[in-house]
């Protein structure tokens, strides 16, 4: 993943291998999460996602190394935690619990958190102080969370499925706030989701990662240049294969094939050129890598 | 952003750790508790409550053996022998006490089952991952967990009684000091009263050292068992008292289950041996005087209990294991 020289890795990861039973859930996973960067982990179920996000909130047992703002979140979770948000699922806030006291609560135990900002964001809600979380729709309980997050001035966050199970106006005012009243250049964002194609203009980076292995890491600006699809006539499916295509597919009775490292002089003159969506890339690099 | 919000923008890595106070988060944990389990302040307010109004029914009659108050079997509190003013006494303080028996047993039940289910219910409702998305350590939760079962309601449930011995103790000593039964002499005895509560309170105090192995155990299974953390808490106890009885060993009964030397001598063993804490009552009913308890208790005797000092290490363990689970357990 390309990173600024200048600034240390908010996340680096080297060889992190967990097993649950015979089941391997990372296989050696490398990664580095640079400053200032929002970065979409996206992979199939299973594919250990989650497992890697635990691994990186020391929420799991790993093997590998891995350094998350400097710290090991094995020996080290507790300094941690002041300079590290996650929602797992906003599902997790605690039922019983009113929405003033959970203001109350992690302004009394949380050191970088701002009780006036969270108060300011609440306001614009329709949630009220006194209400129970369990008498809350999901899409208020996930305005809460975002709130209390927002509020806190971590220098990590780490999303997984955050929007898991809401409408769209919530998904995208969930991810609208993200951007401009939390993402700054001294935060990094670390996310998972099965709606790709909500947070493609959103990431800066992805990692796909499959079967407990990362299969790509890449700045969203060098997909461009790494990455092609070509919308192919069937006059031309035979020349255009044998420049090796990772995936293609039938469109209409055309084939939009997906290239890697291949120069738009190659391809122009086979079709209709353009830089394949994340969501594509991932369907081709997750399907067409196991076909 | 606003830049005002931006107060660490330098805090590099490890420079910057801010840190509230442990004492502030503690005390923000502890009030958590009772957020989430309101019964641990419900039913013990609701009992001392109860107690008093129990008490206000005590009839209290006189006849030619002296003084009753009814239901209670105690008779006694004779006018014309100045030595058996301590009846009165003894029997006010033991009505105090019985007032708020239901109090304590009450909420000694109300704690075991907080201290078993709050660590396995977060687990269950997953909130334990929101928990942990705050800089609040493992350790830091279960001591709070730890304080509010063993320290915090304990020591209300102590202040609770003691507010109702006072009012209970003012309003019978009244009503027999207004009532026709006004030349008997004055139940209330200001000294003997304050001894009473410091023995309870000692009690109390004595109580949590000695039940911090089986608060500790109780949050381990918490913390541990997948389902049926009842089944959990009460059968291996069971079965090792069971191994243990065929075998003719004591270890179970060593660390979790004894009387209190130096404090009393167990259940049904009011004072044994000490002077003038049994009274006899004009038809033969021994009551216990605690006053002169209090005066024998013998806190070096307390303090050199290696059976007290042993439960101290097995409940330490027990914190530590259920600290560990929760820090690493990962099935949410």
């Amino acid at each position: 993943m390309t990173m600024t020289t200048d600034t240390e890795a908010v996340i680096d990861a080297r060889g992190l291998t967990k097993s649950y039973g015979a089941h391997r859930a990372l296989n050696g996973v490398s990664f580095k999460v640079g400053a200032g960067r929002i970065v979409g982990l996206i992979g199939p179920n299973g594919a250990g996602k989650t497992t890697a996000l635990k691994a990186v909130l020391g929420l799991t047992a790993f093997d590998g190394d891995l350094q998350v703002l400097g710290w090991d979140p094995r020996g080290q979770r507790d300094d941690l935690m002041s300079d590290v948000c996650f929602i797992a699922d906003v599902a997790v806030l605690p039922r019983w619990m009113r929405v003033s006291q959970a203001v109350d609560f992690v302004a009394s135990v949380h050191p970088r958190f701002d009780r006036a900002r969270a108060e300011t964001f609440l306001k614009k809600t329709d949630i009220r102080p006194r209400s129970r979380i369990r008498e809350l729709s999901k899409g208020m309980v996930t305005q809460l969370h975002l709130a209390l997050i927002l509020a806190i001035n971590a220098r990590l966050l780490v999303l997984d499925e955050p929007t898991l199970g809401l409408d769209l106006l919530y998904r995208r005012q969930f991810y609208d706030t993200l951007l401009n009243d939390y993402f700054t250049e001294e935060r990094t964002i670390l996310l998972t989701t099965h709606q790709v194609e909500e947070i493609e203009n959103l990431l800066t980076d992805v990692l796909f990662i499959s079967h407990g292995n990362i299969v790509l890491d890449s700045s969203v600006e060098d997909l461009a240049a790494r990455f092609a699809q070509v919308t192919v006539g069937p006059a031309n499916v035979a020349q255009a294969r044998e420049l090796k295509p990772f995936y293609e597919r039938e469109i209409f009775g055309r084939t939009a094939m997906i290239f890697e490292g291949r120069s738009q002089a190659e391809l122009a003159s086979l079709g209709e050129l353009r830089t394949p969506s994340i969501a594509d890339l991932f369907v081709a690099k997750i399907q067409g890598g196991a076909a | 952003m606003n830049e005002a919000t931006l107060d660490v923008p330098e805090a590099k890595v490890r420079s910057g750790v801010a840190k509230v106070p442990l004492d502030k988060v503690l005390l923000a944990l502890i009030r958590r508790e009772f957020w989430e389990h309101r019964q641990l302040w419900m039913v013990p307010a609701l009992l001392s409550i109860l107690a008093f109004i129990g008490a206000s029914f005590i009839r209290i009659v006189a006849d030619n053996t002296g003084l009753h108050l009814e239901p209670f079997p105690w008779k006694g509190a004779d006018a014309l022998t100045p030595e058996q003013s301590n009846v009165g006494v003894a029997m006010l303080m033991l009505l105090d006490w019985v007032m708020t028996v239901p109090l304590y047993v009450a909420s000694s039940i109300v704690i075991f089952f907080y201290l078993l289910q709050c660590l396995f219910d977060e687990r269950k409702d997953r909130s334990i991952l929101f928990w942990k998305s705050l800089p609040v350590s493992d350790g830091t939760t279960i001591a709070s967990k730890l304080l509010v079962g063993i320290v915090v309601v304990p020591l209300g449930v102590f202040l609770l009684a003691l507010l109702d011995h006072l009012l209970i103790s003012l309003m019978v000593s009244t009503r027999v000091a207004v009532g026709p039964q006004h030349h008997y002499p004055l139940l209330w005895d200001t000294l003997a009263w304050m001894k009473t509560e410091a023995f309870m309170l000692m009690c109390v105090l004595a109580t949590m050292l000695w039940v911090f192995p089986i608060a500790a155990y109780l949050l381990l299974v918490s913390a541990w068992a997948r389902r049926n953390v009842f089944l959990w808490a009460i059968l291996p106890p069971l079965i090792i008292s069971l191994v243990e009885k065929a075998l003719g060993t004591h270890f179970l009964n060593y660390i979790f289950f004894r009387s209190i030397p130096g404090l009393w001598g167990g259940w049904g063993k009011w004072g044994e041996g000490v002077p003038d804490s049994v009274i006899t009552t004009n038809d033969g009913v021994k009551l216990p005087y605690i006053p002169s308890i209090f005066d024998d208790v013998n806190l070096g005797v307390f303090f050199s209990n290696s059976r007290l000092w042993i439960g101290l290490v097995v409940g330490a363990v027990l914190t530590y294991c259920a600290v560990r689970i929760r820090r690493y357990r990962d099935d949410t």
